[in-house]
């Protein structure tokens, strides 16, 4: 099955077609969804107006874990598989995995101000998302370091995967730490858990980030790979001139 | 089994024919903890609560002062190209030269906990004090290792290996800093150290294949 996708040809035949699709759909849906939670959705009980932050937080954490998750299967099948294609998209999760990784900091730090009364609070999920981006970051780093293109390839797959493997390390070892030095003190969104009224306009706008994800992951991928096609065809070119 | 304790003690003659280079993990250990009271004061309570994290954090920062020896003067002298066309399995040959470092950089760090630990003016400092930084030390000089052998072909990798392995060294500084505190306030070993050494075994496990595979980038 991987092989029937993982040609480029046909990536870029199926892409061409699905991009503007995916596009389409998150910014639509992205668009309405927040009009969605922002005018129809009800107050809620404690926070009023403040808890429609998280319709932007908890879809940007969610999709940029899955984002996360992307780039290591896209790792782990390069490193196996020996495929770029699954290099490529690996790479190209990359810029938005992070750009959703801080998109969730920051609107949870704006969160945070009227809930808990300070920007930062070291709660567990809070640093476990600031470890994931400072990987991410690291993997961004590493790749752009090397002239060679598979050697950035294979080093950042590697990376990937050894982040990949301490990342619930790193998440579990942050739970413990953060139950044994705060007494869980501050108002969590379990005060009033997660009614249907709350419930269907987050799922609609997991969905946007979703798609726009998508879209923007086939967007980087179509234009890697129209990249190395023009620089294979250049030196072809110059290899006949001279 | 003979060519791989050959290089291990290879590995320890060059670092002994290194010079002052040898301690200078342990210098910078030891700087870091003297120079934080200058900025915090001098109070006994709040130098021994900071004590043990701080001790994991100079632990941590001071790995990352030679990581760049364990790999690159070997990759670009083509010793380890060497060392892979005689046979020798990359994974042993990786897993005895960071066993090497950190002999050399990482134990006598351990070695100096107690006498930070004075410093930062503990209560109860015993051999057991120990323990905790050894643990920690082999996790953190095994993923540095990785991020040495990531960047092994780069040049001036300082800042971009110091980005790459932090991340990997939360779980010992959290479980470490933890132990410490217990240790070092009189109560006797918690969860914490089982912990450290679950997770060095998983580093253990792990990173000689990363390193390996890493090192083939040439």
């Amino acid at each position: 099955m991987f092989s029937t996708f993982a040609n480029p040809h046909r990536f870029m035949a199926l892409s061409k077609w699905l991009l503007p699709v995916f596009a389409g759909l998150g910014i639509v849906m992205l668009a309405s969804g927040w009009v969605w939670a922002i005018f129809f959705v009800p107050e809620e009980q404690y926070q009023g107006a403040t808890a429609r932050i998280m319709y932007i937080h908890v879809p940007a954490a969610m999709v940029s874990m899955a984002a996360y998750a992307t780039m290591a299967v896209g790792s782990l099948l390069y490193l196996t598989l020996k495929h770029t294609l699954a290099d490529v998209a690996a790479k190209s999760a990359a810029p938005t995995a992070a750009a959703l990784s801080f998109i969730c900091l920051i609107t949870g730090a704006l969160w945070g101000r009227p809930t808990w009364g300070t920007y930062w609070v070291w709660d567990a999920r809070l640093t476990s998302m600031l470890f994931q981006l400072f990987l991410i970051l690291g993997y961004m780093a590493l790749r752009s370091a090397f002239q060679r293109e598979q050697d950035a390839a294979r080093a950042g797959a590697i990376l990937c995967l050894v982040g990949a493997v301490n990342l619930p390390i790193i998440k579990f070892s942050v739970d413990w730490w953060n139950t044994l030095h705060q007494p869980a003190g501050f108002i969590t969104m379990s005060g009033s858990s997660l009614a249907g009224e709350f419930f269907w306009p987050l799922l609609y706008n997991l969905f946007a980030v979703m798609f726009v994800f998508g879209a923007l992951l086939m967007a980087a991928m179509r234009a890697d790979i129209q990249n190395r096609q023009y620089e294979a065809k250049l030196a072809r070119l110059n290899r006949s001139g001279s | 089994m003979r060519g791989v304790l050959a290089i291990f003690r290879r590995e320890l003659v060059l670092a002994w024919a290194g010079g002052s280079g040898l301690f200078l993990p342990a210098a910078f250990f030891a700087g870091t903890i003297f120079l934080a009271p200058l900025g915090v004061g001098t109070e006994p309570r709040l130098l021994s609560a900071l004590g043990p994290g701080l001790i994991f954090v100079a632990l941590c920062l001071a790995s990352l002062t030679t990581l760049e020896r364990i790999f690159q003067a070997d990759l670009e002298t083509g010793a380890l190209d060497h060392q892979r066309l005689a046979g020798l399995s990359m994974e042993l040959v990786t897993l005895v030269k960071v066993a090497a470092h950190w002999l050399v950089s990482g134990l006598p760090i351990a070695l100096l906990t107690p006498i930070a630990a004075v410093m930062m003016r503990a209560e109860t400092v015993s051999a057991a004090t120990i323990l905790p930084v050894l643990l920690g030390s082999i996790t953190i000089f095994l993923w540095g290792g990785v991020g040495a052998s990531l960047t092994a072909g780069l040049r001036r990798s300082g800042p971009l290996v110091a980005l790459l392995v932090l991340p990997l060294f939360v779980p010992v500084v959290i479980f470490g800093a933890e132990e410490l505190n217990h240790l070092l306030t009189g109560e006797t070993f918690g969860a914490g150290l089982s912990l450290l050494a679950a997770n060095s075994l998983a580093a253990l496990a792990i990173s000689p294949f990363a390193m390996s595979l890493a090192l083939k980038l040439e």
